[in-house]
């Protein structure tokens, strides 16, 4: 009993040990990027505010873009689900328009949409919807059985459901599914900033760059948005994923 | 007379369309319990009485014939594998239900720590699911189905995923929780002697497709010596029942 309980006790110390040792080092790579970014910009005559408004435009993009795409994903990935039938039809049907290229929509949306922050953000949305909607059917396809027995067996109906069962039960799905979405849609923000000549944005900002032919600046400027980017992951996503998934694979 | 059973099925069929066709898992089942009995369903793999326990519990539909449970009655289940929530706690595992049905937080505090007192979880509150071993998965699983204070406990082969000690000692559990509680028992086991320990009838199935072929009475005084000549006897005549 005795030994049982130290063994117990050293366990939890080496688990509080690790997890502040981790935090630690996070902080401490954080700090560190923070420094290279201010060195590189200050050194690097980057026009810093142009440089933080753009990101900040295009940023401000992604995530109006993200959101949109994880709630459409949700309710496709639930309906399509919910009915074997329905699932049997559309499935193949989405492997196919997955495949699409989205920037092959870009002549029509142009000469149908004015607006070009609509333009770019439907690019977005129709580019990070396939890795975020078919990492949930995924999650949905996976779902423990006993679980759902225990969830309607317990009461869990209708919002409740969605709300204590579901949405939980998805989460390391969604998670998952959000961070290569997210991924993607700097990939392609780059090139709708470009293709529709939006007056601000990180891609604008780049490709002026590359057009004034001032290709140091570009190699400094890729540098400080993969940094930026690094510590985004770092502050949201990894803790996040983490969070999800932590206690969900049962030995 | 059908009044007085708490749970009542009369000629239920269920089939499964699979690849290979339609196959009948259950053949005219005909079963009744009364309130306080611990009813034990045995058979081969594949007779269909974990099936039979899920149409009783309403968690899926029977093609023909009809499942009647007392008006009222509340039913709770334990699974084979556990059914934890992996993403919730101890506490909140055993609170879920009460949480669902619209309780007040002090009620379900209150009725939460009173089963992890009664299943001895006490200092796992706040452990998950993933931190627990197999016995204290089931611990959990139990205090979950009784904090929804059931009628009718239905328990799918509660102790097949655990070690031969600690099935014993979470028999004798149960059975303490049978006895001081006017709880009715419908459990499913593959396991001759754990019926004849438990179980105060143990209806016998045949398998392919599942049809009762026998109902026995275990007419044996409680505390039950499991080394006694009347108890190997009844493991004797069931074992010659299931095959």
């Amino acid at each position: 009993m005795r030994y049982s309980n130290q063994l117990r006790f050293s366990k939890r110390k080496n688990v509080l040990k690790n997890k502040k040792k981790s935090s630690l080092i996070s902080v401490a790579w954080i700090l560190l990027f923070l420094i290279a970014l201010t060195t590189v910009v200050n050194f690097s005559k980057l026009n810093a505010l142009t440089f933080f408004e753009g990101f900040g435009v295009s940023l401000a993009r992604i995530s109006i873009a993200y959101i949109i795409a994880l709630i459409l994903s949700c309710i496709i990935a639930l309906l399509i689900t919910s009915n074997e039938k329905v699932e049997n039809l559309t499935l193949p049907v989405f492997d196919v328009l997955q495949s699409f290229p989205s920037f092959a929509l870009f002549p029509l949306m142009v000469a149908s949409i004015n607006s070009s922050e609509v333009i770019i953000i439907s690019v977005l949305i129709i580019a990070i919807i396939w890795p975020i909607l078919f990492t949930i059917i995924g999650g949905i396809k996976n779902r423990r059985e006993d679980l759902e027995e225990a969830a309607t067996i317990f009461g869990a109906k209708g919002f409740k459901r969605l709300i204590y069962f579901t949405y939980p039960e998805l989460s390391p799905s969604i998670v998952t599914g959000s961070i290569v979405g997210w991924g993607e849609a700097w990939e392609f923000i780059i090139g709708a900033e470009l293709l529709v000549n939006a007056k601000v944005g990180i891609g604008s900002y780049l490709g002026q760059l590359g057009n004034n032919k001032e290709n140091l600046l570009l190699v400094f400027g890729i540098l400080v948005l993969m940094i930026l980017l690094f510590i985004i992951n770092k502050l949201i996503w990894l803790p996040l994923l983490d969070k999800t998934t932590k206690y969900q694979s049962e030995s | 007379m059908e009044q007085d059973y708490l749970l009542s099925a009369k000629n239920v069929d269920k089939s499964f369309t699979s690849d290979n066709g339609k196959q009948k898992v259950l053949d005219d089942i005909s079963i009744n319990v009364s309130a306080g009995e611990f009813v034990c369903l045995i058979g081969p793999s594949g007779c269909g009485k974990s099936t039979l326990l899920r149409l009783f519990s309403g968690l899926m539909k029977s093609d023909r014939g009809s499942i009647k449970i007392k008006t009222g009655a509340k039913l709770s289940f334990v699974f084979q594998n556990f059914g934890l929530f992996p993403w919730l706690t101890v506490e909140q595992n055993i609170g879920f239900g009460l949480k669902m049905n619209g309780e007040s937080k002090e009620y379900i505090d209150k009725e939460v720590r009173k089963r992890i007192i009664q299943m001895g979880l006490d200092g796992f509150e706040a452990k998950h699911p993933k931190e627990l071993s197999g016995g204290m998965k089931q611990r959990v699983g139990i205090a979950r189905a009784l904090s929804v204070k059931p009628d009718i406990l239905f328990l799918d082969e509660p102790f097949s995923a655990l070690d031969t000690f600690t099935a014993e000692k979470l028999r004798q559990d149960l059975l303490n929780i049978w006895h001081d509680s006017k709880l009715t028992i419908v459990m499913v086991s593959h396991l001759v002697e754990e019926t004849v320990e438990l179980a105060n009838r143990v209806i016998v199935f045949s398998s392919k497709p599942g049809r009762v072929e026998k109902e026995l009475e275990i007419k044996l005084s409680r505390p039950r010596n499991k080394r006694s000549t009347e108890f190997f006897k009844y493991v004797d005549v069931l074992s010659d029942l299931v095959q």
